[in-house]
């Protein structure tokens, strides 16, 4: 857990609380309008990619030869590391009122999680956070746009059927693939 | 080795590795994977929604105005540039590179460089697609290159900024924070409407001093007050974070570190003489204009000689508005041709540029001697400006579908310029005047539910007279005489009319 920066990464994440908190103190997310959901979507992809870069392990292939139990490691890494982050934002708007509700925040969490655990197969843990910052970046478009597809599941409510489908499956694939292939291994850049 | 090349003088370190160590860098620069992401987004919302505007450089260019080009890049720019400040650390070099003879300063100014060089390239040739496609569709109005600039010093101090949280914080977790950070700034100071907020490349259409405008470059040049601020804040921002680079102890000697310091300090000030300069910033009607700098010759107008169109009475554009001519010239007609040649009627419709904070859709006021009706239309528009809470009613649909159709002008533009200019010729204050009005508005096709959309002229200063539903009813018989019979009676009465003197019962 250590290797893998977990005490870092739940700082991080107290901090994207912390800026929640503030944000909803200060009024920057007020609401339900684009401008709310935008300024929500960018804490939960900070939250998001905390999650997935904190996939990454400095030790390589020496720890795939660890043993079998590894991908339940990298599992219940990713799975705890979701629960604290939700917990986190939970408590940082506790009594106030999100864009979309709680349900819906943590919807969107998950499913930026689980691309962001795809981007680490793809591109290696450091680079995770890639995938759910040009996610986001469209996802801010659409939400302003007013696109209605569930695949941008930040724009849609939360009793949406169809965003919930879409953001679950994200994370399943991300969770699942993540805990059985492990982040691409890079060694350069 | 021969005694020759022992004569040789060594040349710097600094000046035998900077070309080599410039292409490696631009070779291996994170940034160019980042350009794909960037452009996409680039295209998803400023390229389409540009291209969605009509062909005026003012509307065309009104996203960039806004900083939406350079905020579709910014996440991604500071984010790369993060990624790449952070590699030392992240590959576990750091104390092996500060022991290499080159100046880890010089290291990190050539990392800079070649993901600025990246970041601009991408920028410069996604914008350049804008201003290319929109020249070759012969846009009228003046291109502006100030977006354009802004946009690429803001991805500069990007770039810089990045560079320095990545060497400053040494972590996994500083590109992906410090491109968020960076998205929230800017975001908060989109929808900030403070003074400050004004040297951010972003200005928000709905809560900025100065919401850049669609007829920008047309009645008056573009103003460059607070582009040159801006340019001069970001680009103090930049000197300070990569002077910032050249401070840490491996970063070379002392002469190194104090140049560096030097930067810094320099960069500090040219940021905090900037804001100093906006602080005394105030919107105009044709931008900000901030006193330490302005010039007062941009506040001339520009030359041009109008088109006027063949009505009753002429319709005279700005020439760049030339296209939409006929449509407002078929829209208005049935008004021009009511009150064409009665005493008080405007001789002419003139364009003039827009005005307000927020324009309106449309604005028109009757003024000088003889009498001119001036009119202000919000063409090429883009529709967000209408969603705000406190902003006029949205038009109809958007603005090429809205300035195309005659039909569509008649319904959204024509009542308020109706209103405006029969009350200039009737007058607002008797019951007959109210019947009369309400006679000309339904002989010119408009309908009392067609002027519910306008406050009143006693509620608020921007108020129209409306007749109400007992003018209509007054008025039916002399909205229902032929054109001939009704400019007749007109003729016979309107000095009695405008006098005040004549009852509503005396109508026929």
């Amino acid at each position: 857990m250590v290797s893998r920066r977990i005490p870092n990464a739940v700082t991080a994440l107290a901090a994207c609380a912390l800026v929640l908190r503030l944000g909803l103190e200060l009024d920057w997310i007020k609401g339900t309008g684009a401008n709310a959901q935008q300024m929500l979507l960018l804490i939960e992809t900070a939250a998001a990619t905390v999650i997935a870069i904190a996939a990454r392990n400095p030790f390589g292939e020496s720890e795939r030869a660890a043993g079998r139990w590894l991908p339940y490691l990298r599992l219940g890494s990713a799975l705890a590391m979701t629960a604290i982050a939700a917990t986190l934002l939970a408590a940082g708007s506790a009594a106030a009122q999100l864009p979309g509700g709680e349900a819906a925040a943590f919807r969107n969490m998950a499913g930026l999680t689980g691309i962001g655990l795809l981007s680490a197969l793809l591109l290696g843990g450091g680079l995770a956070w890639v995938g759910p910052l040009a996610y986001a970046a469209v996802a801010e478009f659409t939400i302003s746009a007013g696109w209605q597809t569930p695949w941008i599941w930040p724009g849609r409510p939360a009793h949406d059927v169809g965003a919930a489908l879409c953001a679950g499956l994200a994370f399943a694939l991300g969770a699942a693939l993540i805990a059985v292939l492990g982040p691409r291994e890079l060694n350069r850049g | 080795m021969s005694t020759m090349t022992l004569q040789v003088r060594p040349p710097s370190v600094l000046r035998l590795s900077a070309g080599r160590l410039f292409r490696l860098e631009f070779r291996r620069s994170p940034m160019l994977w980042m350009v794909p992401l960037a452009a996409a987004v680039f295209w998803l919302d400023t390229y389409r929604g540009s291209m969605a505007l009509p062909p005026f450089w003012g509307s065309r260019t009104l996203y960039l105005r806004q900083g939406m080009a350079f905020m579709d890049f910014a996440p991604f720019v500071v984010g790369a540039a993060a990624w790449a400040g952070g590699r030392d650390f992240r590959n576990g070099i750091a104390e092996q590179i500060a022991i290499t003879p080159l100046p880890r300063w010089a290291g990190r100014l050539t990392a800079w460089l070649a993901a600025t060089c990246w970041a601009l390239a991408a920028f410069l040739g996604c914008v350049g697609t804008i201003y290319g496609i929109t020249a070759r569709q012969g846009a009228t109005g003046t291109p502006t290159w100030w977006p354009v600039l802004v946009g690429a010093v803001g991805l500069a101090a990007c770039t810089a900024v990045g560079i320095a949280a990545g060497v400053l914080i040494p972590s996994r977790f500083t590109a992906p924070m410090a491109a968020i950070v960076a998205t929230l700034v800017l975001r908060q100071t989109l929808r900030s409407g403070g003074t400050f907020t004004l040297l951010s490349p972003m200005a928000s259409p709905l809560w900025s001093l100065a919401a850049p405008k669609a007829d920008a470059g047309f009645f008056f040049p573009y103003l460059p007050d607070l582009p040159l601020t801006q340019i001069v804040f970001l680009g103090g921002l930049t000197f300070a974070a990569l002077g910032l680079l050249g401070l840490q102890p491996v970063c070379g000697g002392r002469g190194i570190r104090r140049a560096a310091a030097a930067l810094t300090a320099l960069g500090l000030a040219a940021s905090l003489t900037a804001v100093g300069l906006v602080s005394g910033a105030r919107g105009t009607d044709n931008g900000v204009v901030i006193p330490a700098i302005h010039n007062a010759a941009s506040d001339r107008p520009s030359v041009f000689t109008p088109v006027c169109g063949n009505a009753a009475i002429p319709v005279c554009l700005h020439p760049g508005y030339k296209a939409y001519l006929p449509n407002i010239t078929a829209a208005f007609d049935p008004l021009l041709r009511e009150i064409a040649g009665l005493p008080g009627a405007p001789v002419r419709v003139t364009q003039v540029a827009l005005r307000g904070r927020f324009p309106d859709l449309r604005t028109a006021r009757v003024s000088g001697e003889p009498p001119v009706l001036e009119v202000a239309f919000n063409i090429g528009y883009e529709a967000i400006m209408w969603s705000g809470p406190d902003l006029p009613e949205p038009p109809c649909c958007s603005s090429t579908a809205l300035w195309t159709s005659p039909a569509r002008i008649a319904d959204e533009v024509l009542p308020l310029v109706a209103a405006t200019v029969i009350d200039g010729v009737i007058g607002h204050q008797t019951a007959a005047q109210q019947a009369v009005s309400a006679a000309l508005l339904t002989a010119a096709g408009i309908s009392q539910s067609s002027m519910s959309t306008f406050p009143d002229a006693e509620s608020s200063p921007s108020g129209v007279a409306k007749p109400d539903a007992a003018a209509y009813a007054a008025g039916r018989g002399l909205a229902a005489l032929s054109a001939t019979a009704r400019r007749a009676w007109l003729t016979a009465h309107l000095a009695a009319l405008r006098a005040g003197t004549m009852s509503a019962r005396q109508l026929p």
